[in-house]
């Protein structure tokens, strides 16, 4: 150590120690909760976001383009399969419509206040993914729309799977998600998502850690005490929507496994995600509210 | 010419650019979990051992700081601070303007070790992992070892011509 003084020399040490000081007090104020960003970092963000999204249109139309000529081999039994599925989807379509007015007149019926029906309610925003930090304890993907297109921070992102991340900030035509993957109960920037299972409607939990070693969300918090309210293996679990920030019916993930939460009064579900997190192309942005009109649609 | 730090330094940018934007797209996806290819630190290494440590540290700094705003998602400087750090660090020991290939590989082991560590570090301290060293050292310290390692095997041959055709500037001794 005293070695590495006298090479340093004093006066650079103390510079050293200086800079120090100065970084960890950046970190510091930049950690957790900003209400939005400062103009320079609008600004590096919009420029690079423009370059990225130049860059990218190519490499992700490339690796398309392989990943197509591989798959050709399976087309036709995937046709095959697409066409028996899409014929039942007309068939159900049908009965979709009749069961949404009918659940549309029930609801009117029941007065709900605006803000319900504003849960409830969701629509979803294209986005294509312009470049990916690859960093394990703290990834974030780039994504190329911003607050321009209606995005705003704490919207939730979902892949065709399941849910991905959240919107951790936007600049004008970029923003930054976050992925679950770094939700944690230690975290200064973490937050918590209200679920539920599907079909099974009063069950209710709150996800809000995710183990890097399994690679499993961790759902706590679950009531498993009335008797036809229990979460179960292999119960898909979406958002719940109570709570008002994510949208109810976004798919978290499936259930592997239950145990008893550490002082055994509650139930922990560990989940298996249903998005898988490495490939990443198209994504969409979950905007609450109703679908905007035709031609209302910002560009 | 005169322009070919500026190139250098556009150079960078573009790969600051491919490791973000086209890289993911190529890889295979079992490996995605496992690598950060911080390719622009491996060039910045190049710069402390081949020019001088002070450049190599501006530059650490720099594309730190842009990584850091570009993907901001818990907090800015870790990345600016590490690079900077860790290229000035290893200029202080390896200065050696005509290093042969195994000192610049080894450097770039002993840098991608440092950085990495010191970013384990750092989120540590404010809560972002909850892992512990060890895990962090199979699962993605020592992959990326070895791929920054290929990496500066196949980018050594131009880059060190490119050094070597830049004049180096009248060295001042150090002063204390």
């Amino acid at each position: 150590m005293f070695e590495l003084f006298r090479m340093l020399g004093s006066r650079k040490l103390f510079v050293l120690l200086i800079v120090l000081v100065l970084f960890i007090a950046l970190m510091g104020v930049t950690l957790g909760d900003r209400i939005g960003l400062t103009w320079p970092e609008k600004f590096v963000k919009d420029t690079v976001g423009y370059t990225q999204k130049l860059v990218n249109k190519p490499a992700s139309a490339l690796s398309g383009f392989f990943e197509d000529i591989s798959e050709l081999g399976g087309v036709y039994e995937e046709n095959e399969r697409l066409r028996i599925k899409v014929a039942q989807l007309d068939r159900e379509l049908i009965d979709y419509e009749s069961v949404k007015t009918k659940v549309i007149d029930l609801q009117k019926n029941l007065d709900f206040t605006l803000n319900q029906t504003k849960n409830s309610d969701k629509h979803f925003r294209f986005a294509q993914v312009i470049s990916v930090n690859e960093d394990v304890n703290n990834p974030t993907i780039n994504i190329d729309v911003g607050a321009k297109d209606g995005v705003e921070v704490g919207m939730a992102v979902t892949s065709i799977e399941g849910m991905v991340g959240i919107i951790s900030t936007t600049t004008d035509y970029t923003s930054t998600v976050q992925l679950i993957t770094s939700l944690s109960l230690t975290s200064p920037d973490s937050y918590a998502i209200s679920a539920t299972a599907t079909g099974k409607p009063g069950t209710f939990g709150i996800v809000e850690s995710y183990d890097v070693k399994e690679k499993l969300l961790v759902m706590t918090g679950i009531k498993n005490d009335v008797p036809n309210k229990v979460i179960a293996v292999n119960d898909t679990i979406v958002t719940s929507g109570s709570g008002g920030v994510f949208p109810a019916g976004i798919v978290l993930g499936k259930v592997k496994a239950i145990e008893s939460s550490e002082f055994g009064l509650t139930k922990t579900a560990k989940i298996i995600p249903s998005a898988s997190f490495v490939e990443w192309k198209e994504l969409f942005v979950v905007v609450p509210g109703p679908e905007p009109a035709e031609g209302d649609d910002t560009p | 010419m005169t322009w070919r730090k500026q190139i250098l330094a556009l150079l960078l940018f573009v790969l600051f650019l491919i490791e973000g934007s086209v890289l993911p797209w190529f890889m295979p996806q079992s490996w995605i979990p496992h690598l950060m290819p911080n390719l622009v630190f491996v060039c910045i290494l190049f710069v402390t051992v081949y020019r001088h440590r002070y450049a190599a540290m501006a530059l650490g700094v720099v594309f730190g700081m842009l990584h850091d705003v570009v993907y901001y998602g818990a907090m800015l400087g870790p990345y600016a601070f590490t690079m900077g750090f860790t290229a000035y660090l290893l200029g202080l020991v390896f200065s050696l303007p005509k290093a042969p290939l195994p000192v610049m590989l080894s450097v770039v082991m002993l840098g991608s070790f440092i950085l990495d560590s010191m970013l384990y570090g750092i989120y540590r301290v404010f809560h972002f992992n909850e892992q512990t060293y060890d895990w962090a050292l199979i699962q993605y310290i020592i992959p990326d070892l070895l791929f920054r390692l290929v990496f500066a095997l196949i980018v050594y041959v131009p880059i060190r011509r490119q050094f070597d055709k830049m004049p180096l500037r009248v060295k001042k001794e150090d002063n204390k």
